[in-house]
């Protein structure tokens, strides 16, 4: 079975340096993009299996990606869990309200983060 | 404590003497701006009130200069005068003042104003002061973000010592002690600081603390100085991520110098806090746990990672490992679980 591809979509360094761990720690293969822009070429161009999408990004923010995902019926089925700052309340509701599948609040607990992945990816493998 | 006034006429600065005075607080008073920039510079008042209409130097202008003054400048100031437009109002707090009174005044109304302010200061004096201990006690060990995160709410940080649970981790570089007896004492310094920034950067961006060095070993705690739900995973993944390194990060170096390091992590209570004698003192954890860590750190060999059964519990699921049985631990009666992080 081919490993589980994540696209991460993060522009602070120590965050990507966490994701990037946990995601080398359950052995899935993962592509990385630094704003919005750039999220949704790669996505097209690489189909990934999840998209971890931090919300405030430069050049285009990770809602307005989002919704431009969730918007191509080629890539809709893509889960994205948004990345959101605890202290910004509402931002978890506008995550949703774009089309993200779940959410995650920073600092990232870095179990929930693998738990979520496991969940989300484990059920694309049965649905397949 | 000590509270200045200034006013040039007689009386006015009688009435400000007997009013501060009848609060019980000590009051030195003089009669122009000159003596007023004098005297808080080398007394460094708590207070300053100041009277506006003051022939030589306005209060405005001693204002200025205060503030222009880094040994002056934050001491606070309430303006006197009978000037009751709103344009040389508006000019005082331009200028920094802090309060502002019109003559004639009522002096309970001035008592309160005094008391407001001097409980200000003494607030403002006290934050900054434990802001200070703080940048202190962590600036050096943790992660600048964190010790932002901790001035913004110092009241997470309690130094005086407390029992939590946390996650040690000790690294060593395996085979360095031999290594004195044939590297230039020089070089081999330069050649341990590389090791230990390299891993000093990559503790620090995984949000654990650096708590010391012991020769070529270093400590670090995981859950301290603020709280972190994945306290384990996060000690673990910086194993990881040192060791996924180091075979690029030994290029620089000739094979002798290319060290395995050896990991040691263990979850477990212990007590965190500031430990020494009151001039010298040490932010760390002590405890049977840290002894754990250190001892699966001195069973590994290799380039391994060893971690507890403790540690492992909070990441199951998250990586994979390999059971090693278990060990004795000098002074416990019962045995440590040991898993080997692959």
């Amino acid at each position: 079975m081919d490993k589980a591809r994540i696209l991460i979509v993060e522009d602070n360094h120590d965050n990507l340096t966490l994701m990037q761990d946990v995601l080398d720690s359950l052995e899935y293969a993962y592509l990385t993009a630094k704003d919005g822009e750039e999220a949704v070429r790669s996505a097209r161009a690489n189909r990934p299996d999840l998209i971890l999408m931090d919300l405030s990004l430069p050049r285009m923010d990770g809602w307005t990606a989002t919704k431009q995902l969730k918007a191509d019926e080629q890539l809709a089925h893509i889960p994205i869990i948004a990345l959101t700052a605890h202290a910004m309340t509402g931002d978890k509701e506008k995550a949703l309200a774009a089309g993200c599948n779940a959410y995650l609040t920073k600092p990232l607990n870095l179990r929930e983060l693998a738990g979520t992945l496991k969940q989300y990816l484990s059920s694309s493998d049965s649905a397949t | 404590m000590l509270v200045l006034v200034a006013d040039d006429v007689q009386d006015s600065r009688q009435l400000l003497i007997d009013v501060i005075s009848s609060m019980n607080f000590p009051v030195a008073a003089v009669a122009n701006g000159f003596d007023v920039l004098e005297i808080a510079r080398e007394r460094q008042p708590d207070l300053i009130i100041l009277d506006v209409n003051m022939p030589g130097m306005s209060g405005f202008e001693v204002m200025e200069r205060l503030k222009e003054d880094v040994t002056t400048a934050s001491i606070p100031v309430i303006l006197l005068t009978a000037l009751a437009d709103i344009e040389s109002r508006v000019h005082g707090f331009s200028l920094g003042a802090d309060d502002y009174l019109t003559k004639p005044y009522n002096p309970r109304e001035l008592m309160e104003r005094v008391r407001t302010r001097l409980r200000t200061k003494h607030e403002t004096d006290e934050l900054r002061a434990i802001q200070q201990t703080i940048r202190n006690t962590f600036e050096r060990y943790v992660a600048p973000t964190v010790v932002e995160q901790l001035l913004r709410d110092p009241s997470q940080v309690k130094l005086g010592g407390t029992l939590q649970e946390i996650t040690v981790m000790f690294i060593d570089l395996e085979g360095f002690t031999s290594l004195s007896e044939q590297t230039d004492p020089e070089k081999l310094l330069a050649i341990l600081n590389t090791y230990h920034t390299m891993i000093v950067n990559l503790i620090r961006e995984h949000g654990g603390t650096v708590d010391k060095f012991m020769g070529d070993g270093v400590m670090a705690l995981y859950n301290t100085p603020l709280p972190q739900p994945d306290h384990a995973l996060r000690a673990v993944l910086t194993a990881r991520h040192i060791r996924a390194r180091l075979t690029e990060f030994h290029q620089q170096f000739e094979p002798l110098h290319q060290l395995p390091l050896n990991f040691g992590i263990h979850t477990g209570m212990a007590i965190i806090g500031n430990v020494g004698s009151p001039d010298l003192m040490n932010f760390t954890a002590v405890g049977d746990t840290v002894n754990i860590a250190a001892r699966l750190q001195g069973l590994s060999e290799g380039g391994r990672i060893l971690i507890s059964s403790h540690t492992y519990q909070r990441i199951t699921d998250s990586l994979r490992v390999r059971p090693l049985g278990e060990i004795q631990v000098k002074g416990r009666t019962e045995k440590v679980m040991t898993f080997e992080v692959l």
